[in-house]
């Protein structure tokens, strides 16, 4: 199944509510990463459980090269790979 | 920062803190200690196959509030157990701002904590979910859930702690070993400050069974104050408990620089191993035990009358309490009928690696207060285990000038410290 982006975003601010200190209610599109303050191995976490509770595929190697610095632009990219979900 | 390095500088603990079943702080702790009460309890459902039904259990959610999720994250709870066991010792020593910054660069500034089976029950959790395939999935943080080091590692991070890092890792000597470790590296130069103890917490039921196995922990089912009885005709085994006790060590120049207050010096440590077969057993020569306590005296420059106190190991295994009475007739010659022994691990049960940093702290409040707390549960003397160790009632207004706390390990792991009052 596709995931809506709203279902999306609230399974990432999850996962940053739970590895960060940023406070998730302030998050918006424009949030940059950097605000965030996600390090490679949060990443990490975001594929596995991504993966597991999902069924969602997240390329690393992919998504650094994407060029996303914001938190909008992280979720368009979760959901340009949103397919073939479970 | 100087590269020069100074030998045998004196060395004292301007700090301490701890959590355990008995109280979230060393404070709550030792009042515990002082209204005699027994930090472990029954629990009938351990896990296939256990005997044991006795431990000792923090049942309270740990408040983790002044931590970042960042350092959390990669926090297993026995980590979790060192990072407010530090909390309280750099609190103590440096006030509620815990201004490190303001008095040391923070290249001189280290951290040697240790552990026995550090994130054991997370392995045995995270393997679950790795190869279970009704399991979700272990957790992406499984390395560090594991890794030894991470309780040194977060308590750097968290006080930004540059200089020495290390991870003893002595089974239940570890404690001792990492202050004694730190006592040496600030005695040598190599730093000024340090935070050294140790954490444990196995309450999975693996993790459990897997010590339970070896008929170490206690077979008492019905009587808490047989469940943990040092040196008493009834004992049947070590309670396991999880805890964390951590100490501030600096170097006496430098805490007197900043006008700290100081609990007491660290005089003498030593370690030697059993170097015997069998890993559960201590060795019946009892060099390796012997030896560590007589070295520390002598690096202490201290002799048999002068030691006030001893903080024995004292778990309650039958094997232990008796092999542990003959080292101390050993070293002490008749003195050793004299000197107050006596096991705290009658109130805590056995925090592993935790127990040679509680029962160091155990040590300074009984110098402060010139109280020597009584073993509990000593109902029954086992006429083998026939020296002074203090059966129930405390002792108060002791002249205690010197003290010293011992801790052995499975392996062959030995070790001694020599506390002295700082005056």
């Amino acid at each position: 199944m596709n995931y809506s982006r709203l279902e999306l975003e609230s399974f990432i601010k999850a996962i940053i509510n739970r590895l960060t200190d940023f406070d998730v209610d302030t998050l918006t599109e424009q949030t940059s990463l950097e605000e965030l303050d996600l390090v490679s191995l949060d990443f990490v976490t975001i594929k596995v459980e991504a993966k597991n509770e999902l069924g969602i595929d997240i390329d690393l190697n992919a998504l650094s090269q994407a060029e996303i610095d914001t938190f909008g632009q992280l979720m368009d990219y979760l959901e340009t790979i949103n397919i073939g979900g479970k | 920062m100087t590269a020069s390095i100074q030998h045998s500088r004196r060395v004292v603990i301007t700090g301490y803190g701890a959590i355990s079943s008995l109280g979230e702080n060393s404070t709550d702790i030792w009042q515990a200690v002082l209204d005699k009460k027994i930090g472990y309890d029954f629990y009938h459902n351990p896990g296939k196959g256990i005997s044991a039904r006795v431990f000792g259990r923090i049942n309270t959610p740990l408040d983790l509030s002044k931590f970042s999720k960042k350092i959390l994250k990669n926090t297993p709870r026995f980590a979790e157990l060192g990072l407010i066991a530090a909390d309280e010792a750099i609190t103590m020593a440096f006030g509620e701002e815990q201004g490190l910054s303001s008095h040391y660069d923070q290249r001189e500034c280290g951290v040697i904590f240790g552990t026995g089976w550090a994130g054991f029950d997370c392995s045995a959790v995270n393997y679950y979910g790795y190869s279970d395939p009704d399991a979700l999935s272990a957790s992406a943080h499984s390395c560090f859930h594991s890794m030894p080091s991470i309780a040194s590692s977060v308590i750097s991070v968290n006080w930004k702690l540059k200089g020495y890092q290390n991870t003893p890792i002595a089974a239940c000597a570890t404690g001792n070993i990492a202050i004694g470790d730190a006592y040496e590296i600030i005695k040598s130069g190599k730093a000024k400050m340090m935070i050294a103890g140790g954490s444990e917490s196995l309450m999975q039921p693996f993790t459990i069974w897997s010590v339970d196995v070896l008929g170490a922990l206690t077979k008492e089912t019905n009587d808490l104050r047989k469940a943990c009885c040092p040196f008493s005709k009834d004992r049947s085994g070590f309670v396991l408990s999880e805890g964390a006790a951590a100490v501030c060590l600096e170097n006496l120049e430098d805490a007197l620089a900043r006008n700290a207050t100081i609990y007491g010096e660290i005089v003498g440590y030593a370690n030697h191993s059993d170097a015997y077969v069998n890993l559960t057993t201590p060795a019946p020569d009892l060099v390796g035990r012997v030896t560590t306590i007589q070295k520390a005296m002598e690096y202490a420059g201290v002799g048999v009358d002068d030691i006030d106190y001893i903080n024995a190991h004292g778990t309650s295994t039958p094997m232990n309490d008796y092999n542990e009475t003959l080292v101390l007739k050993e070293v002490f010659g008749t003195r050793a009928y004299d000197i107050p022994i006596s096991s705290t691990k009658s109130y805590t049960g056995h925090l592993i690696a935790a127990a040679g940093g509680i029962e160091t702290i155990f040590c300074l409040k009984g110098i402060e207060n010139n109280m020597i707390p009584a073993t509990i549960n000593l109902d029954t003397p086992d006429p083998a285990c026939d020296l002074n160790y203090v059966p129930n009632d405390h002792l108060f207004e002791q002249k205690l000038n010197y003290a010293i706390n011992i801790n052995y390990g499975f392996g062959g792991a030995n070790s001694c410290l020599v506390l002295k009052r700082f005056d």
